[in-house]
This record gives C-alpha cells, structure tokens and sequence, in this order.
C-alpha cells in the first residue's frame, strides 16, 4: 500500500503537509505575479511560506517536488490527489509544465536565510515562461542573482525521475498500463508453466505431444519482452524447490529471449530461442527424484544418469508433433546446453567446430538460473551477483565471452531480484537496472522487518543519488544475499 | 435519430460487413486459384480492400469471429461457408483462429499479407503446427489482430503463494547473521572494462549472428540425431530415434548431402552392432524409410550426381538395408540409359549382401526388371543364386523361367532332377534353350536323360517338336542309344499305318541316328534305307535331306 499523506493539515507528525507547502509556494509566486513584495497580500502569503520553510528546514536539508508521467511527487512520494487539494496539485503540476520543468528542489534553510532574494527568484520564474528556452534562461538567471536555495529540475536532470520513493508510488504512475502488462506476464508466465507441465507428462508417457500452446505462451512473452523486459525479468527470478526444473526451464526460456533481443535477433529467432529454454531440461523428468533433490554428493553413476538429461531432452523433444522445419531448430539448443563453449562438457562433441548460436544462449541463461536457485544439495545459497561473478571466471572457456558480458549488461551487476546489504544498515532488493544506467548502482526497494519477522517494503531508491552536500552517494553496497535466505520470492516485491 | 432510422443505419453496416467478408473469401479463392499476376485475384483484392475500408470508414476497427459453422460478427452469422474445406473459414477454423481484427490502420500490404497465410494454410490437409496464428504472429501486422484457441489461456492463473523459494525452511534471521557476498565485480575496479561492450566485441557478435544464420541446418540435425543414437544404451531409445534418421536421410540424399547419408547409415550399422541379434536396428531403420519417398530420392540423387559424388552414392547405396534393391527397381524404368549402368552395378554389389529380393523382383509383372533379376542372380557365385534360378525356370511367366534356364545353362546348372518339367514347358523358347544346351556336346548323363524322356513321354510331347528331342538326342548321343532308336526306326511299321506320332518318333529316330553318326548308327540306318515300309525309307530320306540342310547351313 503507498503511504497516506496528509492532504490539509499543515502538519502530519513532525512533518508538513505537501499540500500546505505547496500551497504557500504557489501563493507567493503568483502573488508577486500580480502585486510588490510590499503589498499587504504579499506579505501575508510570505509570512505563511517562512513557516512552511522553517518548519521544512527542521526535517529535510531539501524539498523536491517533481513531475512524472502527470503525477506530483514531493519528496519523491506521489502526492494522493484527494478532494482538499486536488486543485494544489494541478495548479503545481501546471506551474511546473507552463515552465517547463520537470520540479523545483528547494534547500529550506537557506531559503530562509535568504528571503530577500524570494520577490526577484519569484519574478524569475514568471519572466521565464516567455523565453524560448524557459528552464535555461532561469537557471541562468538564478545563479546570476546568487539564488543558492533553489534549483531547477528539468527533464534533461539525473534525477528527473523520481528517485526515492515508496515502491508502491512507483508503480502508480504508470498504473493502467503497467498493471496491465504485469498481469499479462504473470499470466504469460503461469501458462507458460502449465503447458510445459503438460506436455511434459505426456511426453513421459512416451506419447507424442502438440507444442501449439507453448508456441503460443513463448510468442506471448517475446512480445512481452520486446515491449520491456523488465517485467518478465522480475519474473524470472521465481524460484521453486518443489516444481525446480519446470519453472528453471520458464526462467531459461525468459532470459534466453531477453538475451536474444539484446543481440536484435528478430522474432522468429527469438521463438525458437524460447522453445529451445523451455525444453532444455524435458530430459530431467526421466531422472529419478532421489538423484535431482539428493542432499549429498552425487555418485559418479548418479551423476552419469544426470548428464543423459540432454540427450534424454532431445529424445522426448522429438515427441513433439512439430514440422521437422521447426524441430531442426529446436532441437540443438538443448542438446548442446552443457557441451561449453570450449566443447569440453556432455555429451561428448565429435568432429563439431563450434557451438550454435542458441547453444550459447541457453547456456549461459541455465546456469545463471540454476546457480540463483536455492537446492537442497547446496547450502550455501548462491547471490545473483555472485552468480555472474562465477560466470564471468568462466568466461572464454563454459561460456562465449561476449554473449555473458551482454548478459551481464542486461541484468546489471546486481541483477533484478538481488537482496543487497547496504552501507546504511538497510536492505534493499533490486528492482531494476536502467539501461544506460551505471550498473554499479541499480534502483532498489528498501525493505524493513516488521514485529512478526516478516519483510516489508518501504523504500525505492536509486543508489546513483548522491548527496548533495557531501557529494557522495547516499548509499553503498556492502554486499549481496542470495534473497531466499531471507526468504524473499523477489517476484512478490518486484511486481 | 428515429428508431427506423436506427434500424436502417444497423441494417446497412450488416450488409457493409457482409459485403466485406465474402469479398474476403472470394479474394482468398482467388488467390488460391489464379497466378498472384493474374488480373482475377487482383481485382478481388481491389474490391475486398474497397469493402473493408467501407466498414472501417465509421472510425471503429471490424473483428469477426471464427467458430464451428461460420464466420460472426457480434452475434450475427455473416458468413457460412459452402462446404468444409471452405478456403476462407476452414484454414482459420482449423488452425484455432478464433477472432480477426481489422484496424483502421489497414494497409493493403497487411490485407494481402492475411491473404496469402490463409491461402499458404488453406492447401494444407492436416493439422499443421506451423500455422496461421504463428505466421500472423511472426508478420507484426498493425492493421491486423488476431486472438486463437491456445492464446486465451484457459488454464489456471499465476499464483505466487504456490513458489516455495527454500528448500531448508531458514529461520528469517539468518540473513543477519551471516555476511554478505562482496564479490570480484563489485570489488574490481577493473570491473567497468570488464563489462564495456567493444566495438571488437560488437564485430563478434555480428559474425557469430551471421555464422549461425548460415549454418547447416540439415548437417547439425543429423549430428544431433546420431550423438543421440550413439549414446542410446537401450534399443527402445534407438528404435524411437529411426523414423527421424530414415527421414533426414531421405532429405540429404535428396538435396545430394551424400556425406550426411553415408553417417546417418555408419551411425545405424554401428549402433546395430551393440545389441545381439543384428541388424535389428537397420530394418527398423529401413522400416521408417518412406519407400516411396525413397524411390522419387534416389531418382533424383541418381540422375543429378555429379562424378565426383558417385562413390559416395554407391556407398550410401550398398551399406543400405538390401530392400533398396525394389527402389532401385523402380527407378530402372525411369531413368536414361546412361544411368542404368550405375544402377545395374549398385543392386550387383546389394546382391552380395542378399537375393531374397531379386526372388521378389521376379514376382513383378515387369519383363526388364525380371530380366536384369535374372542376369544379376546369374552374375551371382553363391549356391543360393542358382537355387533362386532353378525355382524361377518354375515361374509362371515365361519370360523369366526362359531366362532363368539360360542363366542356369551358362553356369550349366540345370540338374538332371530339375530337366524334366524343363523338357515339358509350355514355352517353346524354354523347350529349344533346353535342348540346345543338352545337344551341345557329347553327353552320356544328357543323352540318358533325353532317351529317358523320349521313352516315358508317349503323348506327352507335341508332334511339332518330337523331331527337336531326337535331334538333340542324336546331338549328344551315342551307340547307347542305337538300340532304343532302331526299334523306334524298325520296329512299328504297322503301328505307323494308324498313328500319326509313330511316324514322327520314326522320322525323328533317322535324324537321332544320322546325328550319332557312328558305325552301327548308320547300319540301322541302312537297315531303314532298305525298309519295305515306305514311311521308313522316307524318313530315312528326309533325315538325310535336313542333316544336308544343316550341314550346309
């Protein structure tokens, strides 16, 4: 649930009320619009606009009050348009947009040291609406006139986009829409999990099986993918002990796809791409249970049974009722999965000089998933970050190093679904990589334990912001956790 | 508007609509029918184009939907198709299609796209998994959506309580007793470089896209197909994997990847030999094989070799399962002369391996093929050949019990056992090879058997040939048969007087004797000369007459 704020009471516990500041804010600009900072009006409305910056500077070293996707933000919370101040808020939003800006960032205290400079910085942000390039022509015209306590974000800025809020108001902005989409995918994801349960009992059966709803399911999520792939990659990051190698193969599928689009293969590769992730692992249904969840070290003939699973893969993807065009396709991506990119895994190559194209892919997308979910036999859980730190010391001889580093990219260092410890004391969970981003510094939900032990989000933040005053950043990582220590399913706090 | 209005106005978009959906599935007709350059399916598509446009011009987009007996719009049955293989309705109907939007964006480029996926689809008669929901997919058109069977999700949702994400049911606390991983990427400063994608590593990925877009589809298939065969330690596994190897072997004998065949075969015979009881697994190999498939690929890998490929072929040829002779069979009575060579030569190597089918081959009701059956099994050195020969000189057709006797005669192996229905066959091609061969030489075992015959046969044998038997008795003769043939000269002149045959065996007695040609051979005959009975004389005169003629001759 996002975090009430008061609406109308100038102060809510120790804090004042958004509404109220704004409200003070836009009185006094457009006051000195129309009237002389010795004008009776203007004095009052001033007056008013020292107590909500006094009472501000109290809490905050700064205010910012931002616009995004056509919804107001203060603090980076997204202020909840009631019946009060619903008209604040579009008047807010409007001032912001006749100047075009993206918000203001005020530093209270010095606002109140300098109210001198208040009447010309107001009379700035009047004039400037006139100019061709408003933003521009006040920033310049503010730091002429000294107005240390005010900036300008425009949509050019780092922090244009809301950088600490609650998760919840995040996901608000884009509601319809992005709700919308989540639920696609998770439906995507969910029948794309039930077909492949399916098929794979019949193929056990030793009967032919129809691979029309996968097809379906997997073209369903390339277009998700190609739309944004973040989500489906929130997705991913599911892990299941009891149906492991079902949702492992839906994971694969997943991040093969979004592999694949990040190279620009075009959509009929990236079909085959996802068939090839779904059914890489069909052949570990003929391995016994006792092998696949045994908690000890596995026999050298337990784990020869294990290594048939590729092989055992082609031979029941060869169930499928699919045209041979199709099952050329498919089938070598499965089939190669654990031959490496040095050739030197199973089964055993003979006379090949390389691995396809999808072979790489799917490799690299199966281990990084298998290593990211928690097994029985493993006790020390595997971080995401970790992970790829293990991938990336492979790389060259399992893996085609230029394929992981676009992995890598694509994911970030810290990849969607990482539990990071950070230099605060908190938690966060990482919730997104920007693309073009630093992938260093992803955006991540700060969570909080409650009373009854269980995680709560509180935060979003972006951990490239960085503090003003000190110019360092806010936060640091120290360190990552596999989030099943926690007993974290990322998906829940991702979407 | 009034409500007649309103009525009329439901009215007009009904029969607009109509209009469109019958233009569409006349177009689909059209272009099923007709060349894409042909000015019927162009015209088609104008009008169809026209129609849809009219429906879209009132601003919203046009869906119909697809169900068991026809096409709808809302709930209204506009469109029911004229039979079940319908070109509009059946394909989409089919193929799971349960809706199609039109947008108002529709270009004539996306309305001809539609156009050709259903008609692509419309002609085929099974169920296909590469479909028209999957084309539309792949094709991206903006001005079309489409909604199928499998894409309404009919199973049940996304339940995230369901995900057990630990196996070890941690105590939540764990995670602040223990430390963090801090890693090589996050520790490295080289870390950054590490991950910087570079314009070298851009260039390796284009080659590898580029590689893998050219690869051999057909070769990696194969090699998938035998590392799976070759890894297989049950023969269940192997036998499941043969109808795909009998088929990628069909196709890289068709498209000539001859070196693909070959390994698919090696792969097969290899694998045969790992299970007791052999050549289990080629005739499961050979019984996936599409035989008639078969046939139209060796045709066509035969008649399209080039010479540097031909051993290849004949390996391909001759490590198959020996029933490829019947393929090679039909392909004789196809091919040019110039290729036959090629072909002879193959079912000769095949016919080392085995001859239960050139046996079969005889069964066919075609003279040449039996024929080169025959030369081939006579080509053969092994015993059961001949035995294959001698059962086929009882063929019923008389072409191939004729050459069946002239391949045993040129491996003279007609045993004495086997001369006698010979003698008798109703063929007198087979009779006059037979007695040829047994006249060819002084034989005492020959001559016993023609005086054996001659002596048993009485009625038997047709007048018109008695006088050959004698002749070849005569031929391979000695003064052993002096005695049977004087009393066949001398002894029945009175029997001649009534029987017709008497005269014959009389006649054809001279002509033995004159054949012997020995001593007491021709003082029986001078005992005839003498004879009071007319008919003997003459026959000794007509005897002398045709021993003249052939003389001469």
């Amino acid at each position: 649930m996002p975090q009430t704020l008061s609406e109308t009471t100038p102060m809510a516990g120790d804090r004042i009320a958004p509404g109220h500041f704004l409200e003070s804010f836009l009185k006094v600009t457009l006051t000195l619009q129309l009237y002389s900072e010795t004008s009776a009006l203007t004095k009052k409305f001033m007056v008013e606009f020292l107590q909500a910056l006094e009472a501000l500077s109290k809490t905050d070293q700064e205010t910012a009050i931002k616009v995004h996707d056509g919804r107001l933000f203060y603090q980076g919370e997204k202020v909840q348009p009631g019946r009060s101040n619903q008209k604040i808020v579009k008047k807010t939003i409007e001032f912001l947009a006749e100047r075009k800006l993206s918000g203001l960032r005020f530093f209270p205290a010095l606002a109140v040291k300098n109210q001198n400079q208040w009447p010309s910085a107001c009379r700035i942000l009047y004039r400037c609406m006139r100019e061709s390039d408003p933003p521009a022509w006040a920033q310049e015209q503010l730091s002429s006139s000294g107005v240390l306590w005010l900036d300008l974000i425009t949509s050019d800025s780092p922090d244009a986009n809301p950088s600490e809020i609650p998760e919840a108001a995040e996901q608000q902005p884009s509601a319809e829409g992005n709700s919308l989409r989540v639920e696609e995918a998770k439906n995507a994801y969910a029948h794309t999990l039930e077909a492949l349960k399916e098929i794979s009992q019949i193929v056990s059966l030793e009967r032919p099986s129809g691979i029309r709803k996968i097809l379906r399911t997997v073209q369903g999520m390339i277009d998700l993918i190609m739309e944004d792939d973040f989500v489906l990659l929130g997705l991913s990051t599911i892990k299941d002990y009891d149906d492991y190698t079902y949702v492992h193969s839906v994971n694969v599928a997943i991040l093969s796809i979004s592999l694949g689009t990040r190279i620009g293969l075009k959509k009929e590769a990236l079909e085959t791409l996802g068939i090839c992730g779904i059914f890489h692992d069909l052949g570990k249904i003929k391995i016994p249970l006792e092998i696949i969840n045994k908690p000890e070290r596995l026999t050298d003939q337990e784990y020869n049974e294990v290594k048939k699973h590729s092989l055992n893969s082609v031979r029941m993807m060869l169930r499928l009722r699919a045209p041979r065009t199709l099952l050329q396709e498919i089938l070598l991506g499965p089939f190669e999965h654990h031959q490496k990119y040095d050739l030197s895994g199973y089964p055993a190559s003979t006379g090949k000089a390389s691995l396809s194209l999808y072979g790489r892919i799917i490799s690299i997308a199966d281990v990084y998933d298998a290593l990211t979910s928690p097994r029985i036999y493993r006790t020390d859980s595997i971080s995401p970050p970790q992970a790829l730190d293990l991938m990336i010391r492979k790389s060259g001889k399992d893996f085609d190093p230029v394929l992981l580093k676009v992995f890598i990219n694509m994911l970030g260092v810290y990849p969607i679904g990482s539990l990071l410890k950070l230099n605060t004391g908190e938690y966060g969970l990482v919730v997104k990589t920007e693309n073009n981003s630093d992938p260093f510094r992803p955006k991540v939900l700060v969570l909080e334990k409650t009373s009854d032990k269980q995680w709560k989000k509180r935060l979003l933040v972006n951990l490239s912001e960085l503090n003003r005053s000190t110019g360092s950043y806010k936060r640091d990582i120290v360190g990552s956790y596999h989030p099943g220590l926690a007993g974290i399913q990322p998906s829940e706090y991702i979407l | 508007m009034s409500a007649i209005a309103m009525i009329e106005q439901v009215s007009e978009n009904s029969d607009l609509e109509k209009d469109a959906v019958n233009s569409l599935a006349a177009t689909v007709k059209a272009c099923a029918l007709y060349p894409p350059n042909h000015s019927i399916p162009s015209e088609s598509f104008n009008r169809c184009l026209v129609s849809l446009k009219r429906v879209l011009s009132s601003g919203a987009s046009f869906q119909i939907s697809i169900t068991k007996d026809g096409i709808y719009v809302s709930e209204t049955k506009i469109y029911a198709p004229a039979r079940q293989d319908d070109p509009l309705w059946f394909p989409l109907f089919r193929d799971g299609i349960v809706s199609v939007e039109f947008k108002t964006n529709l270009s004539p480029s996306e309305l001809q796209r539609l156009i050709d996926i259903i008609c692509k689809h419309g002609s085929l008669n099974a169920e296909s998994e590469g479909d028209i929901a999957t084309e539309l997919w792949g094709s991206a058109l903006s001005g079309i959506t489409y909604r199928a069977v499998d894409t309404l999700f009919d199973m049940k949702g996304f339940d995230a309580g369901s995900f057990k994400i630990n196996p070890h049911g941690v105590s939540k606390d764990v995670i602040l007793e223990s430390t963090p991983y801090n890693g090589f990427l996050n520790a490295s400063p080289k870390s950054k470089d590490i991950l910087r994608l570079t314009d070298a590593d851009t260039a390796l990925l284009k080659e590898l896209i580029d590689h893998d877009n050219k690869r051999d589809k057909d070769a990696d298939l194969a090699d998938v197909l035998i590392s799976t065969l070759d890894n297989s330690e049950d023969i269940a596994d192997c036998n499941h994997l043969m109808p795909f190897i009998a088929q990628e072997f069909c196709v890289s004998l068709s498209d000539g990847n001859l070196h693909l065949s070959v390994k698919m075969l090696r792969a097969v015979l290899e694998a045969d030999l790992k299970f007791p009881g052999s050549n289990l697994l080629n005739g499961a190999f050979w019984t996936a094989v599409n035989k008639t498939q078969l046939t139209q690929v060796l045709r066509t890998a035969i008649t399209t070799i080039k010479s540097p490929h031909v051993p290849a072929l004949k390996e391909v040829l001759s490590s198959i399962h020996p029933d490829v002779i019947h393929n090679l069979a039909d392909c004789l009575e196809s091919i040019s002369a110039k290729h036959h060579a090629f072909v002879i030569d193959t079912m000769v190597v095949l016919s080392s391996k085995s001859l239960a089918q050139f046996e079969r081959l005889l069964n066919r009701e075609n003279t040449y093929i039996q024929k080169i059956a025959i030369t081939i099994l006579g080509m053969s050195p092994k015993i059961e050949a001949i035995k294959i020969l001698q059962k086929a000189a009882r063929n019923p057709s008389e072409s191939v019990r004729y050459n069946a006797v002239l391949q045993l005669i040129k491996l003279k192996a007609i045993p004495p056992d086997k001369v006698y229905h010979l003698l008798n066959d109703r063929s007198t091609g087979v009779r006059e090879k037979l007695l040829s061969y047994l006249s060819m030489e002084k034989s005492k075992i020959n001559e016993g058997l023609l005086r054996n015959f001659l002596e048993n046969s009485d009625g038997n044998i047709h007048p018109v040939d008695l006088v050959d038997y004698y002749m070849a008795l005569g031929k391979c003769g000695s003064d052993e048969s002096i005695p049977y043939l004087s009393k066949r000269l001398l002894n029945n002149p009175l029997t001649a007087l009534v029987r017709k045959e008497t005269r014959i065996h009389i006649k054809g007695a001279a002509i033995a004797l004159l054949n012997i040609g020995t001593r007491d051979a021709k003082e029986v005959l001078s005992k005839a000369a003498r004879s009071y009975t007319p008919w003997v004389r003459a026959a000794y005169k007509r005897a002398l007459e045709s021993k003249y003629a052939s003389d001469i001759v």
